[in-house]
């Protein structure tokens, strides 16, 4: 047994993982190159009154399965890397978008008076005071954009993303259990490794920073 | 220096003037506090001079040109700020936090060190302990002194203050209060000072604007708003034992008596004696040649005991100086029973007189009326 999966994993695997990694990379690469300038936009003051049912929003689109977003994908943008990527991609907006603009309100006000009062432009207050202090939180959301997004990968392989969901749709299609569980186990350790880098990164944060 | 000219805001959706019609001249180098209760409309009278929130109507000029016309950042560089909530940023060094306003000017990093350390030793924090510290890694009075340092970085001309010593212990406050108070005299801003104790407006202020309910109701300097104040308000706001507040706030310079006979160490008895009889009192302060304080000798006893080496009469005194309070001269004479305290100079050597009965007529004159 153990022979065999080590076989899959030698002949297929290492790519596959590699493929798997890309997908999730560009994905989420993309998703904070475009959620944190939404969040950030979205948390201003002409925005706070809708702050609530915003946050809202991205929770209740949060709890969709991420089959309904690549359901919806397919009939726009066919099959193939890129659509899986565009898939996996808003599904990782909603995590860094919503914790953006947590963090962001969660900048006591005070703090943000007394840069104002010093003769801050908005833009100095955002990027020296604000973004700083929000920091945490917007890691945050990345982590949960970037282990959620391991999971994702895997069922986008229905519309060809490839990556490690490749290996255990062809697992289950030849009830090759080996590659099964291979597939899975690989996906899983992945997901645990990218969520402790990101542990390491926040507590490196909070060590420099409170 | 800052002048408002009537003054009102009325906040959106609120159906109130949180400040009406406000009228307040602050002069140059002067330290003007706002008090009032809770909500009457202190901080919102602040923030409207550094135009944190805009007026709803009325002006404001500051060193003769209106604020409006400025720009709104160039302004506030311009004016140092403490916040009520004091307002560190938690992810920058005392450091950092104190460098902010110089940074925004674009000082020369050498000249934004030296400044502050220099900063820091004024208001009394160790620069090499403290210096790298984060904020939360500081005790409230410490971290007031911060916000209190960064707000002077870059020395502004005016400095508004909105209870800068409000989160700490009565004793780190006192000292706190005091230490601006001697800063002051060497930087003279132009403060406005935010405070809703009345103790803390008597002792900080060159002059006082008591509001209630937004709106101005006596502005004096703390003498004045003690001997007259204009309504029953100020009255109570001041509270019942104005006559205890005088004391504290007038100097022994003000009523001591440099009419006062006095003698010398190098004076033989009879000269002592008759000095003694010319003045209408029972003892006499004794000098070194030097014009130093040694003590007094009483009339009775040298009197019953004539001898040569009279200088063995000398009895200690207490002395105070010039510009201690009358609370302090008060509490001297009480302590020791006894009704005359001789002033004194820094070098002990003796001034002038206080007496009880001074004491007493001069706060009954002024206050009772
Ligand atoms: N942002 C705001 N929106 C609406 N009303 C406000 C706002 N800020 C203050 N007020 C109201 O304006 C009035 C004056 O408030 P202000 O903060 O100036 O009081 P204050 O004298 O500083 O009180 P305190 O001693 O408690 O700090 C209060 O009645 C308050 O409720
Ligand atoms: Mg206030």
């Amino acid at each position: 047994m153990l022979i065999e999966l080590w076989h899959i994993f030698i002949e297929d695997g290492i790519v596959l993982i590699i493929e798997h990694l890309q997908l999730v990379g560009v994905a989420v690469l993309s998703a904070i190159i475009i959620a944190v300038p939404l969040g950030i936009l979205l948390s201003r003051d002409f925005m706070r009154k809708y702050n609530h049912k915003i946050i809202a929003f991205f929770n209740i689109a949060q709890g969709l399965p991420s089959l309904v977003i690549i359901a919806l994908i397919l009939p726009l943008l066919g099959v193939g890397f890129l659509p899986a990527v565009t898939a996996l991609t808003i599904y990782a907006l909603l995590p860094i978008v919503r914790n953006t603009m947590a963090g962001l309100n969660g900048v006591q006000p005070d703090v943000v008076e007394a840069a104002l009062g010093m003769g801050m432009t908005p833009l100095q207050v955002l990027y020296k005071i604000e973004i700083p202090l929000a920091f945490p939180v917007i890691i945050a959301g990345i982590q949960t954009a970037a282990v959620i997004s391991v999971g994702t990968a895997v069922v986008s392989n229905l519309i060809g993303a490839g990556g490690l969901g490749q290996m255990i749709f062809t697992g289950l299609a030849m009830f090759d259990s080996s590659k099964i569980l291979l597939g899975s186990l690989l996906s899983a350790l992945i997901a645990i490794i990218i969520d402790q880098l990101f542990e390491i990164l926040k507590y490196r944060l909070k060590v420099i920073q409170y | 220096m800052i002048k408002l000219e009537n003054l009102t805001k009325v906040y959106q959706g609120g159906q109130k003037e949180a400040v009406h019609e406000l009228n307040l001249e602050i002069d140059k180098g002067e330290i003007c506090v706002l008090v009032g209760p809770s909500g009457c409309g202190k901080t919102t009278t602040l923030k409207m001079i550094n135009r944190l929130i805009e007026p709803t109507s009325g002006k404001i000029f500051i060193d003769g040109v209106n604020a409006v016309q400025q720009d709104k950042n160039k302004l506030r560089r311009k004016i140092g700020y403490v916040i009520q909530q004091i307002g560190l940023f938690p992810h920058m060094t005392v450091k950092e936090n104190i460098a902010t306003v110089p940074q925004l000017l674009n000082w020369d990093p050498k000249k934004v060190d030296m400044r502050v350390e220099e900063l820091l030793n004024l208001i009394g924090l160790d620069v090499s302990e403290n210096i790298d510290k984060y904020p939360h890694e500081l005790s409230g009075g410490q971290k007031q002194r911060v916000g209190v340092a960064r707000a002077m970085a870059a020395d502004p001309p005016i400095m508004l203050m909105d209870e800068p010593f409000g989160a700490v212990d009565p004793i780190t406050r006192s000292d706190l209060q005091n230490e601006l108070l001697r800063l002051q005299k060497s930087i003279k801003k132009t403060i406005c000072f935010v405070t809703h104790d009345i103790d803390e407006a008597i002792k900080m202020g060159d002059k006082i604007a008591i509001m209630y309910e937004g709106e101005l109701i006596q502005y004096d300097s703390p003498k004045k708003l003690l001997f007259n104040p204009k309504n029953e308000f100020v009255e109570d706001f001041i509270g019942s034992d104005r006559g205890l507040k005088v004391l504290n706030l007038m100097k022994i310079e003000e009523i001591m008596d440099k009419n006062f006979k006095s003698v010398e160490i190098t004076d033989d008895c009879d000269q002592v004696l008759k000095k003694i009889e010319q003045s209408t009192r029972s003892s006499i302060l004794v000098t070194d040649q030097e014009n130093k304080l040694i003590g007094y000798v009483n009339f009775k006893r040298l009197k019953e005991h004539k001898k040569n080496k009279w200088c063995d009469f000398i009895k200690e005194i207490p002395v105070i100086e010039e510009n201690a309070s009358l609370k302090d001269g008060l509490n001297k004479m009480i302590e020791n029973d006894i009704i005359l305290l001789p002033v004194v100079d820094r070098s002990c050597r003796l001034q002038a007189i206080v007496t009880m009965d001074r004491l007493k007529s001069y706060i009954s004159n002024k206050y009772i009326k």
